[in-house]
């Protein structure tokens, strides 16, 4: 676990990819490889973050091995429910845009905080929002736009949200670098995130835990 | 309470403490505003207009004197009576600088044979009389075909009703410009040993205007100017957002950049005693969102996936319909956009620099807010686009500004003794750093050992930020003469950081796609205004550009100003710029599988590179 955890911190994503494939294959529980070796990986990324040792580039290096190393861990999880505790973000950015950085950034940092993460993609219709929404449940929904062509659809989606009743025990997250808190303000969404880190701290007051 | 007053189109900005008046704003940020009156306000001089913010005093009447309602209610207000306390824009019309600033024109010109689509003959046509009553149009097209054997068919109605005037004044000699069967201008007299023609490169930041000779080919004069969309918004998108918001926008964000070249252009004839009215041809190329906005046509479905532009066949427009001051019946032409982003500029540039038409492997940059690099290899062209943003234009740098005055452009740190030797631009006191010098002081302290790969400045060559927040590397110290501090602070190693990996991350992966490694290019073309001054040595050590020998890269200019111009003179060019904007193929970066990877690679300064020099 520690060589899958260093991994994700030095942003090597074959070496992360592989150390999870082979940490599965000699039957470690999914769950175990996701705590032991994913998270704290992507955590000491986080922390070196903060305390401005690391910068973009390295971040984006850690966010692409987490990744890497999901791919095979995720799916084996859905087979076993996870901790009830965990609260469940979904996230994705919406229609016409394309832009995935911030996105990959955000998801990361908010499974090193524990949230249980679903990542809708990029170029996402109102429609799969809506329906992630009703069908997945999760606490807090998470909006990314990164031009200002495509930063209106977040509001479409809130209406819409209120409008089928299911902005009620749901949160609302908006970022991207367009928007602002006045943004997030004027498409009635919950809460807006500067940054990926700032992201997390307003969803965990948000999810109250 | 701390505030930033920002200068335009010039980029440099201010921090203050207390409420200060503009004039002085400017003269510590080193804007070289003129004044002639020292200050009283009674030269009208420093002229300034404020595009945002409101925390100004009000207009005084000694302004009132020197500006109009009309000029007071679009925001122009005289430096020396405007006092600033809170944040504000401000936009500096060349007119108030005591300096131009330097605007990068010219190109590597390539001879190519001179045969324009716009011809003139001169003809003499029989008087009308009773007997012989033809209209004037039909006289002079008869005459035509039998002097020269060259068919008119039509012309629209400005171009006749110069026509007509004309013949009398000319007593029934004109000189015909023929275009394609179209008459499109008649000159009393023969007027053949002169035949003008205007070529535009309508960049985002910055517009090229060229005169030139359609005989001979020659250039005959160029003015750069700044963009004036800028007020509308930095970015493409920003901008395409104000155009899709109502009619009235989009028509403006249209009138300003006309007015901007029919100014460059209106200037550009008097300096060679020529009017407009002698322009018989223009080209003009920009990315395809420039396009679009100097075309007035819907950029909506331009600004989100797939970015699809309204045709990406050649467009011919009269330029009247344009508003473009030319010939009465003169024709714009405006070559093809390829795809997305990537528009006719970069066409242009291929056709400039000689691409699809040998089997050498060429990769082409051109550098800008938009970078648009291509690549040719057994056969194939293939392009992409990356919106790196200014940073190497100096914008989000901290001091940074573009290249004038005061400018640092070359910097040089000894590592064992600690100095650091500039240049600046004008050989004046530094007041700010420009791409250029941003490209080599980041390398020269990667070299020193003062920047380690991530891009961390090394705690004890930096010093802590004024904010209190991350470290700061002193380029220049104050002086008593007016020299600035200039420093380089952590977050602005970031955003070069940014602009270098997203173009890193286009060229390698259009070299993956390709399967092209850097020791088989034979040759870089380097294009854009920062691309001419950039040092490629600093810049392959730095990883912006990939390890190809120093030899092979060759450093154009204005690139896409040279294929405008080649497209204006001539009609062979014109149809290679049509064919070459079909067979180059367009790659979509940011949906290429792990480019998230490959532009965090790009960001990364490689350990100890050493370019090769040939």
């Amino acid at each position: 676990m520690e060589t899958l955890k260093t991994a994700i911190v030095e942003g090597d994503d074959r070496l992360a990819a592989s150390q999870a494939g082979e940490a599965l294959a000699s039957g470690l529980d999914p769950l175990d490889v996701l705590n032991r070796g994913i998270v704290p990986g992507i955590q000491r990324a986080g922390e070196l973050w903060q305390t401005n040792q690391y910068f973009l580039p390295d971040v984006v290096l850690s966010a692409e091995a987490f990744k890497a190393a999901m791919k095979s861990v995720e799916p084996r999880l859905k087979e076993r429910q996870r901790a009830s505790v965990a609260k469940r973000v979904v996230i994705g950015v919406v229609k016409g845009d394309m832009h995935d950085l911030g996105k990959g950034l955000v998801g990361a940092m908010l499974t090193a905080a524990g949230f249980e993460v679903t990542d809708l993609g990029i170029d996402v219709p109102l429609e799969k929002f809506v329906e992630a929404a009703r069908s997945l449940k999760p606490d807090i929904l998470g909006l990314g736009a990164y031009m200002t062509t495509t930063m209106l659809q977040m509001k479409r989606v809130i209406a819409e949200l209120d409008q089928q009743g299911l902005h009620n025990g749901l949160k609302v997250m908006v970022g991207g670098v367009p928007t602002s808190q006045e943004f997030a303000d004027e498409v009635g969404a919950d809460a807006w995130g500067k940054d990926a880190m700032d992201t997390v701290r307003k969803a965990q007051t948000l999810a109250g835990g | 309470m701390s505030f930033v007053i920002d200068f335009e189109p010039l980029g440099t900005r201010l921090m203050c403490e207390e409420p200060i008046l503009l004039r002085d704003a400017a003269s510590r940020a080193g804007v070289p505003l003129k004044s002639v009156c020292g200050g009283k306000t009674t030269c009208g001089k420093c002229l300034v207009r404020v595009s945002s913010g409101s925390a100004l005093s009000p207009v005084t009447e000694a302004e009132r004197l020197l500006l109009s309602e009309a000029e007071i209610a679009a925001g122009y207000r005289q430096a020396c009576r405007t006092l600033a306390s809170g944040v504000v824009s401000v936009y500096v019309p060349p007119s108030s600088l005591t300096e131009e600033q330097k605007l990068q024109v010219e190109g590597a010109e390539a001879r190519i044979e001179v045969d324009p689509l716009v011809r003139k003959f001169c003809v003499t046509a029989p008087p009308a009389t009773l007997a012989d009553p033809r209209g004037d149009f039909d006289r002079v097209a008869d005459a035509l075909r039998e002097q020269s054997g060259v068919p008119l068919l039509c012309a629209d109605l400005p171009t006749l009703t110069q026509l007509s005037a004309a013949l009398r004044a000319g007593q029934w000699t004109i000189t015909a410009a023929a275009r394609a069967g179209e008459l499109i201008a008649a000159e009393p007299g023969d007027t053949t040993h002169t035949a003008v023609g205007l070529a535009v490169d309508l960049g985002t930041t910055k517009i090229a205007c060229y005169l030139v000779d359609l005989l001979t080919g020659r250039t005959l004069a160029a003015r750069g100017v700044m963009n004036p969309q800028i007020g509308f918004g930095e970015d493409v998108i920003t901008r395409i957002e104000a155009a899709g918001k109502d009619e009235i926008t989009r028509r403006r964000l249209r009138e300003i950049v006309i007015a901007a070249i029919n100014e460059a252009v209106t200037d550009l004839c008097a300096g060679m005693g020529l009017t407009p009215a002698d322009i018989l041809e223009a080209v003009l190329v920009g990315n395809t969102a420039m396009h679009h906005l100097a075309l007035e046509l819907p950029v909506k479905q331009l600004g989100v996936i797939p970015f699809v532009p309204v045709t990406a066949r050649p467009l011919e427009v009269k330029c009247a319909t344009l508003g473009l001051v030319a010939a009465p019946g003169a024709y714009t032409h405006c070559p093809p956009p390829i795809a997305g982003f990537v528009g006719s500029d970069h066409v242009a540039v291929l056709l400039a620099s000689g691409f699809g038409r040998d089997d050498r492997t060429r990769l082409a940059i051109d550098l800008g807010t938009n970078t648009e690099i291509a690549l040719q290899a057994r056969g194939r062209i293939r392009s992409c686009s990356t919106a790196c943003g200014p940073a190497f234009e100096g914008a989000h740098i901290k001091f940074g500004m573009r290249a004038a005055l005061g400018a640092i452009e070359r910097v040089k740190i000894d590592g064992a003794s600690g100095e650091v030797r500039l240049s600046t631009i004008g050989g004046k006191f530094p007041v700010g750093i420009c791409g250029s010098g941003i490209l080599d002081a980041v390398a020269e302290l990667l070299k020193a050992g003062w920047m380690n790969e991530r891009g961390r400045l090394n705690a004890e060559v930096g010093r802590r930020g004024a904010d209190g927040t991350g470290s700061e590397f002193v380029l220049a110290v104050a002086s008593h003469d007016g020299g600035r501090e200039v420093v380089l602070t952590q977050k602005d190693l970031g955003e070069i950081q940014l602009a270098k990996g997203a173009i890193r991350a286009g060229i390698n992966i259009l070299m993956e796609d390709m399967a092209v490694r850097p020791e088989a290019i034979d040759e870089v073309v380097v294009a854009g205004a920062f691309g001419t001054y950039l040092d490629p040595f600093n810049a392959v050590r730095l990883g912006l550009f990939p390890p190809v020998p120093l030899s092979r890269f060759r450093q154009v200019g204005n690139a896409a100003g040279v294929g405008a111009k080649q497209a204006l003179i001539s009609r062979r060019a014109r149809d290679e710029a049509a064919r070459l904007a079909k067979r180059v193929s367009y790659l979509e970066l940011t949906l290429y599988p792990g480019f998230a990877q490959r532009f965090a690679e790009g960001m990364r300064y490689p350990a100890g590179r050493q370019p090769e020099l040939a």
